[in-house]
């Protein structure tokens, strides 16, 4: 791997059970959330960050995914194509809540592609489905009585057709 | 820094925060937000301001999007024309039912599509005509009156619909001249924002045949001025800017005329296609017009297709793809013969250089493309 100096440095992460992650800094630029409390220590990081609200499946996924596209963008040639055949591959590897349970992880640490990937991979997840399934897919609670909820559907009734079975 | 002092909660089975929430749902495909509406109460009110159409539109565009094409018989047998629309990703065709229901005595045409909006113009009965804007998705309409409802003669009579960069308005325009020859270049064009028509005249005596085939560009119409004994060569592509009145005139270059021309958009620039013939060893030009660039650098050739490989001609451009129709007619020498038609309807993506079909049908009788078009999926009310 070319541009990136051996004694580049290394910072280390904390998950929720307390599994150790050590990252490049040039990967931890990614994670805004992680940059940020580094901006703000004063002196070098060199204890483990801890991140009380991801887990290491979750964090494991995130530096996964960020390594490659590191990797990905310092071979422009292949670049594109790979990257959309690692991104499937990866969408593809989550049930929904591991992936509902990612954005969470991404979105508290703020990793803003991965964010914007998965965000588009759960609006194709939902693409065609049934409003039950949106709403047993988001915990949405339903608050229209069903004479209400009725009615809309009727008004709206070029939405529903072409609808997926759950 | 919060990033210490958080509770822990389990890993699963805890719901997306809702400004997650919203930022899937402005991806998500138009049509599944519209049936998403039904969610709960909070969720209409979210989904259903014009903000949140907007930014969806943005967010999914060009992601989602068919191809409007209206069939039709030769012109001597007006009044039986039908539209199907091709679905971009499944490729699945389905007729599509138009608002409004025609006597026999009645026609209709497509203008054209913007940001999901279709622009048609139909007479119920004959005459008088109107203009509808239409959204197939949602089924909103807007009639207008057609102001070349009474113009039916003059030499120059076309239209040209869409809306503004922003999409926060949209302009139905109608160019109309009485004679080729005349100077007087007269416009038409119904403002969404002010919900009115304006009118507009402009004496040039260098535009003489626009049209009949035009690209709608974020307020500005281009047509190709045809000039010469039969007005069969192409001179200049014209453009005229909605919000500004003005006209300008853009000469097309020797080495980009052929025998036949053809205007498109292409990734948010003009482009002049041309070509000789699809059929022999010249290769289809595709030329960018800049109108930005100084005069030198106005004209780019961007692309050049080999016909062999395609025997298609470009209509639409989609990012990387190029959407090519192929009209074929053959007269099979029976008794009693008609002719028999071919279409079809082809994407080849450039990047690539792979093609793949995404219409095709024969009919044993002589049929015509009257419209093709590109109908991106959109909440926007017309």
């Amino acid at each position: 791997m070319s541009g990136i100096s051996d004694t580049e440095r290394m910072i280390t992460l904390k998950t929720v059970e307390g599994t150790l992650f050590d990252v490049k800094s040039s990967i931890a630029k990614d994670i805004k959330t992680v940059q940020a409390f580094i901006d703000d220590s004063d002196d070098d990081v060199t204890s483990p960050i801890p991140l009380p609200n991801v887990f290491t499946r979750e964090l494991s996924r995130i530096l996964d995914y960020l390594n490659n596209h590191h990797r990905f963008r310092s071979d422009i040639e292949k670049a594109d194509e790979e990257m959309a055949r690692y991104d499937a591959e990866f969408a593809k590897s989550m049930s929904h809540e591991e992936l509902k349970a990612l954005i969470l992880a991404a979105n508290y640490l703020n990793v803003k592609d991965l964010l914007e990937f998965l965000n588009q991979t759960v609006a194709d997840v939902i693409q065609n489905k049934s409003v039950e399934f949106v709403r047993n897919f988001f915990g949405i609670e339903n608050d229209y009585t069903p004479e209400e909820e009725e009615k809309l559907r009727n008004e709206n009734e070029w939405a529903f057709n072409g609808v997926e079975q759950d | 820094m919060s990033i210490n002092n958080t509770h822990q909660t389990s890993s699963t089975k805890k719901d997306l925060p809702e400004d997650v929430l919203m930022e899937i749902l402005v991806k998500t495909e138009p049509k599944t937000v519209a049936r998403c509406r039904c969610l709960s109460k909070r969720w209409y009110r979210q989904l259903s301001s014009y903000q949140f159409v907007k930014r969806n539109f943005f967010a999914t565009k060009g992601r989602h999007f068919s191809i409007l094409l209206t069939f039709g018989f030769p012109p001597w047998e007006i009044g039986r024309d039908w539209l199907t629309s091709i679905h971009g990703e499944s490729q699945a065709t389905a007729p599509i039912r138009l608002p409004f229901n025609t006597s026999e005595f009645g026609w209709w045409s497509v203008i054209g599509c913007d940001n999901g909006l279709v622009c048609l113009r139909y007479s119920l009965h004959g005459l008088p005509s109107e203009i509808m804007l239409w959204n197939p998705l949602t089924r909103r309409t807007r009639i207008l009156k057609d102001p070349g409802s009474v113009r039916s003669l003059h030499a120059v009579c076309i239209y040209n619909f869409g809306y503004t960069s922003g999409i926060d308005q949209y302009y139905v325009v109608h160019a109309y001249k009485r004679s080729f020859r005349d100077r007087r270049l007269e416009f038409t064009f119904y403002d969404s924002r002010m919900n009115d028509w304006i009118e507009h005249v402009i004496e040039d005596k260098v535009i003489q045949k626009l049209g009949p085939n035009s690209v709608w560009l974020n307020g500005v119409v281009f047509w190709i001025n045809w000039v010469g004994e039969d007005y069969i060569h192409p001179l200049c592509v014209v453009c005229y800017e909605l919000k500004s009145g003005q006209l300008n005139r853009y000469t097309i270059p020797k080495i980009a005329k052929k025998k036949f021309q053809y205007l498109s958009a292409f990734n948010d620039k003009v482009c002049y296609i041309s070509y000789d013939s699809t059929c022999q060893d010249d290769k289809i030009g595709i030329w960018k017009l800049d109108t930005n660039a100084s005069r030198k650098k106005m004209w780019q050739n961007i692309l050049s297709i080999n016909p062999i490989s395609i025997g298609f001609n470009p209509n639409i451009f989609i990012g990387d793809q190029i959407i090519m129709l192929m009209e074929h007619r053959s007269n099979l020498m029976r008794i009693n013969d008609r002719h028999n038609t071919e279409i079809c309807l082809k994407s080849l993506n450039i990047k690539k250089n792979q093609s793949k079909e995404l219409f095709y049908r024969t009919w044993m009788e002589e049929i015509e493309i009257k419209s093709l078009s590109l109908l991106l999926q959109g909440m926007l009310n017309p």
